[in-house]
């Protein structure tokens, strides 16, 4: 029980942190704040703008690894509630859980280090990279106490 | 058992999260775009001009421009440009103007006739974050209040509405709102005046109604179907109404002639024994080629009163003869008052152009010397015979409210002498004359006594000696009914050979430009320009300039891929020639021939029947193309192409045959019959030995040189239409094109970089910020016409190839 509360409050806070704002804006997007969404929504004008097929399927699967962050954590929720071995419902959550995570961590590197482009037009993390951060942990804890109580039951 | 129930599970994952990703990737897609036209929920619905700006950086728009920006490696560069001219306004682009760029800002003019100094105008952004917008705005009202700015303010509908006074420019004591704006609803307006503001908050209260209801706007709205940059519209039937009054209401003036000096306040405020000119005088050098350089010395006694400066108000159109008008033109090089440089703006009238004088800040009293020195170019007027020529001008105007002491010109020649002097004073008419001395190099005029209210002095010089001068003359009718001018014995030089029914020629003009729109849109390939046209509804242009039938253009596939220029049209005879015949089929010419006449003594010069043997074969595409090269030669290289199609290829040999016995026949050209190509060279013509002449299947193709020819009919490898710049560009071009042209950048990139000279001088104006590798990116540049629901378009693309 206490995992699925877990697990359902994570997926809440890392969805409700990837429509906050993440990062600001800096030179010509300058105060804008972009959340995960808004990020992923650029991505996509880059790619309506793009020249090449590749740069253009680059620029799509940016945008889908983006989305896929709420997207695991509404299915951790979903695992929790079906009738599924724990060990798989933990298994899912956390991976959703890292997954997040390392988005989250590759958001900040790629915003704060000089040698991406994204460092130019991204600025300082936001509330919402922080929130989505606290539902990522709050995920892997509840995975693995789902996958403890897995264990019990192997 | 084991393999489902691990594997419902996941498959049920999977799906949930599939399910999630499609549905924010269409949310997303779908929100990606901008809110295209969003500020016209916001901009009051009459707009005679209006503009509206894309501002949201993040739309695919601006993301394009910064593409092709950093293709030309422009993007540093005009960053720098913007943050500088921002930091002259003590701005910054992301502290002051991004939170105020939300998805669209507008411009507009409600009434072209209510722009005046105390407003007419308004302009609304749409706001990406107002309590950010707020942080700004405070901030630019604390600097602005800092700097010693008095802001006032008004309340209006619950939102304040902050706005500055000053004092009019004729009068100290009165004064007029100058700029307002306000804040509210995440909507910044910025108007002209305080009313301008309120007609926003109005919109946007629901008091009043949006440009989303003005049809006539509508209909281009409607027509713009991608997103764009910046897109425009311009009611332009008020324009000819003012075009048409402004004409009937000109003046007749002098040749030559200045408008009156209007002494601030305004001319209808004048009052008598406000203030007196104490003396005007002039100076006048005369240069042949048709330039006076001007130089006045008017001493204007204000007394007690308090004034900012004068008004001079010189003329831009005068009466050249009985059936011409003549355009002058000015420029102002310097202005000072007692001897000490004169702040001064000017505005251009539609006949005049006036001359403000004076600080708007600072009032003067007493006496005062301004010195006005300007440029002319009119009023120097060729004999027929060349041998001499004229000088007219009105040296003061007449028209002015107040008294002059005594006014003087003095005139002095660059070139020839002067033979003749004479000058008059008085009200309109100058009948009086009044006092003139001469010499050869000189002439001296001056007034007998004091000039009333409503008179003025005016001078004639004639000079012997040549003048280049080409006085630019338009017919009388066209600029005034009155005309009534200064006699004079030179002829209309530069007349129209036939005359223009003003009435007629407006009714044209306000039927075919009714309204006028425009956007600036970029795409991953470059940039677009797109103009729309369209017709007062159910007005049929007389004269069709634009054509109507749309054609792919398959003459690229018959033109090399290193061509430099290439246009193509369709159908001359139906699209061209029998629209011109109709219209001007009742014109009588000035010789009173018709056209009819004309196209008799071609038939009987050349044997042939223009509209029979020539235009009515024209009825398919047609194409010409060119390639210049070899620049740093001092006389380049060229080649060119000229394609058409054919109704009748038997037709059209005989027609070329014909034409080329007959220009052997008038020893202009030496026609060779080497088939398949007739040669046709010309005789004493140093550049352009022989073309090339022939007619391959339905197309006559003519060439310089003859290879050209050959190579086309022998068929090409490479054609310009096999080029990515071709493909490209006429990609960026709508589809439905009525006529196309082609310049490759490239190509002429390529024959710059040959010379040392050109990538020398770029970079050297460019303090090395440009070089010719930052141009590569930039290939080439398309037009096209394309045929529009009661309209027309006109579309010009620039292909910017990604890095």
């Amino acid at each position: 029980m206490a995992a699925r509360v877990l697990a359902t409050a994570g997926a809440a806070l890392l969805t409700a942190g990837f429509f906050a704002p993440w990062v600001a804006g800096t030179a010509e997007f300058g105060a804008r704040d972009f959340s995960g969404f808004d990020l992923a929504r650029l991505v996509r004008n880059f790619e309506v703008v793009s020249t090449s097929s590749r740069e253009s399927g680059g620029l799509r699967a940016t945008a889908v690894l983006l989305y896929l962050v709420p997207a695991l954590a509404v299915n951790s929720v979903v695992v929790t509630w079906l009738r599924m071995p724990p060990r798989i419902a933990s298994l899912l959550i956390v991976t959703a859980a890292a997954y997040a995570a390392t988005v989250l961590f590759a958001m900040v590197l790629l915003a704060g280090v000089s040698w991406t482009e994204l460092e130019r037009e991204l600025g300082h993390p936001l509330i919402g990279i922080w929130l989505s951060a606290c539902g990522a942990a709050t995920l892997a804890v509840a995975g693995v106490l789902l996958s403890r109580r897995s264990g019990l039951q192997g | 058992m084991r393999f489902l129930r691990i594997g419902i599970p996941v498959a049920a994952s999977a799906l949930v999260v599939s399910a999630i990703v499609i549905a924010l990737w269409m949310i997303g897609s779908a929100s990606g775009e901008r809110a295209k036209f969003s500020s016209l929920e916001v901009a009051p619905k009459d707009t005679e001009v209006f503009f509206a700006i894309n501002t949201d950086p993040t739309s695919p728009q601006w993301l394009a421009v910064n593409d092709s920006l950093e293709a030309i490696n422009a993007k540093g560069p005009i960053r720098e440009a913007i943050d500088q001219a921002l930091a002259e306004f003590d701005l910054e682009w992301e502290r002051d103007i991004t939170p105020i760029a939300g998805d669209e800002a507008f411009f507009s003019v409600p009434s072209i006739e209510g722009v005046n100094d105390e407003g007419g105008f308004v302009a609304g952004f749409l706001i990406a974050d107002e309590d950010k917008a707020q942080d700004v705005f405070d901030d630019l009202r604390t600097r602005a209040e800092d700097e010693g700015e008095k802001l006032l303010e008004e309340d209006y509908e619950g939102v304040t509405i902050h706005y500055t006074e000053e004092a009019e420019f004729s009068d100290a004591l009165s004064s007029a709102s100058s700029g307002a704006v306000a804040l509210f609803d995440e909507v910044l307006a910025i108007g002209g005046s305080a009313d301008d503001v309120k007609s926003v908050i109005d919109v946007v209260q629901g008091r009043a109604p949006s440009a989303e209801e003005n049809e006539r706007l509508q209909e281009f709205r409607e027509a713009q179907e991608g997103d764009f940059l910046m897109w425009g519209y311009a009611d332009v039937a008020k324009l000819w109404d003012l075009a048409e009054s402004g004409l009937a209401t000109s003046v007749g003036m002098e040749s030559g002639g200045s408008t009156p000096v209007e002494v601030a306040p305004e001319p209808e405020e004048t009052v008598p024994g406000d203030f007196t000119i104490t003396s005007f005088d002039s100076e006048y050098e005369v240069d042949p080629a048709g330039y006076l350089y001007v130089t006045e010395r008017i001493v204007v006694d204000f007394g007690p009163i308090a004034k900012h400066g004068i008004f001079r108000d010189l003329a831009t159109i005068s009466t050249y003869d009985a059936e011409n008008d003549e355009l002058i033109g000015i420029e102002t090089t310097a202005v000072s008052r007692d001897g000490q440089e004169e702040p001064y703006e000017e505005t251009y009238n539609f006949d005049s152009q006036l001359i403000k004088i004076g600080d708007p800040d600072v009032t003067i009293e007493g006496e005062h010397v301004y010195e006005i020195r300007y440029t002319v170019y009119g009023g120097v007027h060729p004999a027929d015979d060349g041998a001499s020529y004229k000088v007219y001008w009105n040296v003061t105007g007449e028209e002015w409210g107040v008294p002059i002491g005594s006014s003087s010109a003095t005139v002095t020649a660059d070139g020839g002498e002067i033979v003749e002097a004479s000058c008059w004073e008085g009200p309109f008419g100058f009948i009086d004359p009044c006092e003139s001395t001469f010499d050869a190099t000189t002439a001296h005029f001056a007034t007998t006594g004091a000039l009333p209210p409503g008179s003025g002095l005016t001078f004639a010089v004639t000079l012997s000696g040549p003048s280049t001068a080409e006085p630019l003359l338009v017919p009388s009718g066209t600029f005034s009914d009155e005309g009534e001018g200064f006699p004079s014995d030179e002829g209309g030089s530069d007349e129209l050979p036939f005359e223009i029914d003003t009435e007629q020629l407006f009714e044209q003009l306000r039927g075919t430009y009714d309204r006028v729109g425009f956007s600036v849109s970029s795409t991953s390939d470059g940039f677009a320009f797109d103009v729309t046209v369209l017709h007062a509804p159910g007005f049929e242009p007389e004269l069709a300039f634009e054509p109507t039938a749309a054609f792919e253009s398959h003459f690229a596939e018959s033109v090399p891929a290193d061509t430099m220029f290439y246009f193509a049209g369709y159908d001359i005879y139906g699209q061209n020639w029998l629209p011109a015949r109709a219209y001007f089929e009742d014109v009588e010419f000035s010789d009173g021939k018709t056209l009819d006449d004309f196209l008799d003594e071609f038939a009987d010069e050349t044997g042939l029947d223009l509209e029979d043997d020539i235009l009515s074969l024209l009825t398919g595409e047609y194409a010409v193309a060119g390639d210049i090269s070899g620049w740093e030669q001092d006389t380049p290289d060229f080649n060119f192409l000229a394609l058409l199609d054919v109704a009748d290829a038997t037709k059209a040999q005989g027609t070329l045959d014909d034409l080329g016995a007959y220009l052997d026949s008038k020893d202009i050209v030496r026609v060779d019959d080497d088939e398949p190509i007739q040669r046709w060279t010309f005789l004493d013509q140093d550049e352009i030995q022989a073309i090339g002449v022939t007619v391959n299947g339905d197309v006559v193709i003519a060439g310089y040189p003859t290879s050209v020819v050959e190579d086309v009919v022998n068929g090409l490898d490479e054609p310009l239409a096999s080029t990515q710049e071709w493909q490209r560009t006429v990609g960026l071009l709508p589809a439905d094109t009525t006529s196309i042209g082609f310049v490759s950048l490239a190509r002429i990139l390529d024959e710059a970089r040959k010379g040392d000279d050109f990538e020398q001088s770029l970079e050297e104006e460019t303090n090395g910020e440009i070089t010719l590798d930052d141009l590569d990116a930039i290939r080439s540049f398309g037009y096209a016409t394309t045929i529009r629901e009661n309209g027309f378009g006109v579309h010009f693309v620039l292909f910017v190839k990604d890095r």
